[in-house]
């Protein structure tokens, strides 16, 4: 099957019941971690044709003919959101980080100016067992500011 | 098309019509949409199909559509689509679903096929009056919702069948509100219910339902409540007693997420938030 995967024109070929997060880090897209491996935890997300996804839960043969995308996809706003969550320290350990910050991707591609309720709501698939939840919420909202900034 | 898979796994097909999709089911295949229960089934319940059926890429279930009598939604309409959805009360209750990323892949049709007792648009759609389209190899049918859930787990379909759209009225002056109560906003509910109170020219009530999710063994509709609040103001409803009947409606059950009792209180008490909110929302329109 074919794909676009990080904005490449991309031929795999995936078992029926394979899940695409297996899939993808196959391929050397370590970034997508999966913890949970039942859609709760969020660190798994991916963007699929821009809409985020939990890669647990998606077989891989269902992306056929989208547009996958993951933290490894060079991006302004994924750039713009990796610089805030370094300044604002929104991670500890870690491992969730990407499932934020491609949620949030989407998320402030809808939403540019959002609330911090907003954020907070957009982000709630997402789980950060470390709890830097106040300050991933900070870090959005300072990348939606710079992005706004940007454009 | 086709995809053969490798020998131990289930072949996949991906009919583009609801014709090619009829006749591609046999024994041991499984209706295939989001995928997002399913695929638990599969990894966690050992379910063991021999064929996926993929109906995400048939047109007609993917329809929106809106006309002066009703709105249909398609089956493989995702969740995520249905928050933008035309009905408020059905956005408002998808936005407490599963989790963003979920409803990315999730479908209006899998929530009500799956027929989970805490489905939290089936009492929303009840509430509205919505009724389902079937189609199946002996041709077309279509039903109220009320009457769609059988059991936990079980609709009326038969294995051959396709849930294909979700029809809701759309009358004059109607408003609607879903209140649940969850121990995360992730998870299933404890407890649920909608309502919708639908007035007449001088602002009384003409139609009224509440409809519970969580409480019985299927969502359901608490009978007696159009009768209760109708030819009354919007603006003067007792709902207590509407919240006794909803108490005496239920059914639930007690497991690790709440007791029975429990359960059987909060549905009085989600009935009543229900109805005010829905007469709040009403507060709000423009009275003719």
């Amino acid at each position: 099957m074919r794909l676009t995967l990080n904005r490449r024109e991309t031929d795999l070929a995936p078992a029926t019941l394979e899940r695409l997060s297996d899939t993808l880090r196959a391929q050397g897209l370590t970034g997508v971690r999966v913890s949970c491996s039942e859609g709760e935890c969020g660190s798994c997300t991916v963007l699929v044709d821009g809409r985020p996804v939990t890669s647990c839960l998606m077989l891989a043969a269902q992306a056929e003919g989208t547009s996958v995308e993951t933290i490894e996809c060079d991006d302004p706003a994924t750039a713009a959101l990796q610089q805030a969550f370094i300044e604002e320290q929104g991670f500890q350990c870690g491992f969730c980080t990407a499932g934020f910050i491609l949620t949030a991707r989407a998320f402030l591609s809808r939403t540019p100016d959002p609330s911090e309720d907003e954020v907070r709501e957009a982000l709630s698939g997402s789980i950060c067992r470390c709890g830097a939840y106040p300050f991933i919420t900070r870090a959005v909202l300072k990348a939606a500011a710079s992005l706004r900034g940007a454009t | 098309m086709t995809i053969i898979a490798r020998s131990t796994e289930p072949v996949l097909h991906r009919p583009d019509t609801l014709a090619e999709a009829l006749a591609l089911s046999g024994p041991g295949s499984v209706w295939w949409a989001g995928g997002t229960d399913l695929w638990l089934m599969i990894d966690r319940k050992g379910l063991r199909p021999e064929a996926l059926i993929d109906l995400t890429h048939i047109a007609e279930l993917q329809l929106i559509q809106t006309t002066e009598a009703e709105t249909t939604l398609g089956a493989a309409v995702t969740l995520a689509e249905l928050e933008e959805s035309p009905l408020p009360a059905v956005a408002e209750a998808v936005r407490r679903m599963c989790t963003v990323q979920t409803r990315t892949l999730a479908t209006l049709g899998g929530n009500l096929c799956h027929a989970a007792p805490s489905a939290d648009l089936a009492p929303v759609l009840l509430a509205l009056g919505a009724e389902v389209s079937i189609a199946g190899p002996k041709g077309a049918r279509r039903i109220p919702l009320d009457g769609f859930f059988a059991g936990p787990g079980c609709t009326v379909l038969s294995a051959e069948e396709i849930l294909t759209a979700v029809h809701i009225p759309t009358p004059r002056r109607q408003a609607a509100a879903y209140t649940r109560i969850a121990r995360t906003v992730v998870d299933i509910a404890l407890a649920g219910a909608a309502a919708s109170l639908t007035l007449d020219e001088e602002c009384h009530v003409v139609d009224a339902r509440v409809a519970l999710c969580a409480v019985a063994p299927v969502p359901l509709l608490v009978p007696g409540i159009a009768e209760a609040l109708k030819g009354r103001a919007y603006d003067s409803l007792d709902f207590a007693s509407c919240a006794k009947m909803a108490e005496e409606t239920c059914a639930p059950i007690t497991d690790l997420r709440a007791s029975a009792d429990y359960r059987r209180r909060m549905a009085g008490v989600l009935t009543r938030r229900a109805l005010a909110t829905a007469a709040d929302h009403l507060r709000r329109m423009p009275c003719a």
